[in-house]
């Protein structure tokens, strides 16, 4: 929104003394006083005239020329015939991950589309932060970027209506400070049909679908969204995990027979995409328990961490069991559920973990989980709509604990056939 | 030599959206102008604002102040009162 009045204070602004805010309220007063009460016509004026910094130290020195975003942006663009000077091209203008992408040209985009029938003008979502119009168009261009083959549109298609469901809060997601990604997790009949990995490195590299998947759910947050690096996105350090996070849950080491989109209410012959918002995996490594209870401490122990969202604002963290662990877990006779409640009750943040700030926070918006009325630890969760479990990976005695944003909660839309 | 490549870009939403209209409304006249602040509660978010309080208090007589508060990362959702009698809003976001 041109115009749009922002005094500006000197960042950072958390570490601030309280003599440093006030000192910080002096000297912006004078400028909330005038932009209150400024012309507004005279405020976007000023707007176009000023220069925004950003663009002082822009890594992506074309990305303001021209607007690519605009209503009445073309559809098209002339481009160099040579796969590096089109990938040249494309990271000046931001429009890449800073790997090499496949040169959407509009042969590669008509096969990818295919003889589906589907109207490309389709409208699927609205993409935060820009709410950028996600058409099955614009989605079929950014999966010929990512890699992907035409039997993974659909499930890009389904992505994009569930990047536009609300409860995820993509918009959070996509220009936050933390170090987030949008993880999906494949579920049902597609997996097998179009090779999503569910077994060893799931999470990892050589998997074409889920390295391509994973990438073009990329590259529609930061085409079609906006969310483009230390412009929107403000993640202080980022994530490997934003490059392609996707697997596949596995059923046949899935002991309980229940898969994560099963318990959110579909069919075991539907397939499912679920995103997530949540940080990149964290190992958590078991090779000499023997019980359920005993692997579960192990895992309950590295959930309790004051470190990660969940700890102070709730919402749902990821638990994916290896094959191994999942196998003991089971054995010992314990379901989902019953891992739910082992860990609501075991995996508590030591009290000398926690300061006094982040007993401020933990009092404000999680005050159940605190012990010994704020002044000892604090469970890690309350609440089976804390965890989600899911059972992935190969052979070892490895299964990862996957925290998220917090204030999110997962979103699963139907793959169509 | 060139070749056409499809463009990758969403359209973004509109962004010519008008700016609430400005008049004179600070240190003249006798209404009371209703000044709302608004935190992300952010650390240092409510103490800043405290302090642009105080200093439009210390400027102005006929200024009422409404405070509103919204968890953090989340969209805010601003109460009808904030709505319907604010004349102005400051919104504090730190992080």
């Amino acid at each position: 929104m041109p115009g749009l009045p922002i005094a500006v204070v000197p960042h950072p602004v958390a570490k601030l003394l309280p003599d440093e805010v006030a000192a910080m309220a002096r000297n912006v007063i004078d400028e909330i006083i005038r932009i209150w009460q400024t012309d507004a016509e005279e405020l976007r004026a000023e707007f176009r005239e000023k220069e925004p910094p950003v663009k002082k130290r822009l890594r992506y020195r074309s990305m303001f020329e021209g607007n690519f975003s605009a209503p009445d942006a073309p559809e098209r663009l002339n481009g160099p015939d040579d796969l590096e000077g089109v990938n040249r091209l494309f990271y000046s203008r931001g429009w890449t991950d800073g790997l090499p992408i496949i040169p959407p040209t509009p042969e590669r985009y008509e096969k990818m589309l295919g003889d589906s029938g589907l109207d490309p003008a389709e409208l699927l979502a609205r993409i935060e932060p820009r709410q950028g119009q996600a058409t099955l168009a614009k989605v079929a261009i950014n999966a010929v970027m990512a890699g992907c083959l035409p039997s993974h549109l659909p499930v890009l298609v389904a992505a994009a209506k569930a990047l536009g469901q609300s409860a995820l809060n993509l918009k959070a997601l996509n220009t936050t400070t933390h170090p987030c990604t949008v993880m999906a997790l494949i579920s049902g009949p597609i997996v097998e049909a179009i090779d999503v990995n569910s077994s060893y490195n799931a999470m990892g590299q050589g998997t074409l679908a889920n390295a391509a998947i994973g990438r073009a759910i990329r590259s529609i947050l930061l085409n079609v969204g906006g969310g483009t690096p230390g412009i929107l996105d403000r993640a202080t350090m980022g994530t490997p995990a934003k490059f392609s996070f996707c697997f596949a849950e596995s059923v046949a080491e899935n002991p309980w027979g229940e898969t994560l989109s099963m318990e959110r209410g579909f069919a075991a012959g539907q397939s499912t995409i679920t995103l997530c918002g949540v940080e990149g995996p964290h190992n958590v490594n078991d090779h000499y328990g023997k019980t359920a209870e005993e692997v579960l401490l192990t895992i309950g122990g590295a959930m309790s961490s004051p470190g990660h969202n969940n700890s102070y604002l709730g919402g749902e963290m990821m638990l994916v069991l290896g094959p191994e662990h999942a196998e003991i877990i089971a054995g010992g006779g314990f379901s989902k559920a019953d891992i739910k409640d082992f860990l609501i009750e075991q995996a508590i943040i030591p009290g000398h973990d926690l300061s006094q700030p982040q007993r401020v926070i933990m009092r404000r918006y999680v005050p159940d989980r605190l012990l010994a009325d704020g002044d000892g630890g604090a469970h890690i969760a309350t609440s089976h709509d804390n965890f989600q479990v899911v059972v992935a990976g190969g052979a070892g005695r490895h299964s990862c604990i996957i925290p998220s944003f917090g204030n999110t909660r997962a979103v699963t839309e139907v793959i169509a056939d | 030599m060139a070749r056409e490549l499809m463009n990758p870009c969403g359209i973004f939403a509109n962004e010519d959206l008008p700016l609430a209209p400005r008049r004179r409304i600070l240190g003249s006249g006798d209404e009371t102008i209703v000044i709302g602040l608004h935190s992300n509660q952010k650390a240092n978010a409510d103490l800043f604002l405290d302090n642009i309080q105080e200093l439009l208090s210390e400027r102005f007589d006929n200024v009422e102040f409404l405070r509103g508060q919204k968890a953090a990362s989340v969209p805010a959702v601003f109460s009808d009162e904030f709505l319907d009698r604010c004349h102005v809003v400051a919104a504090a976001f730190g992080d």
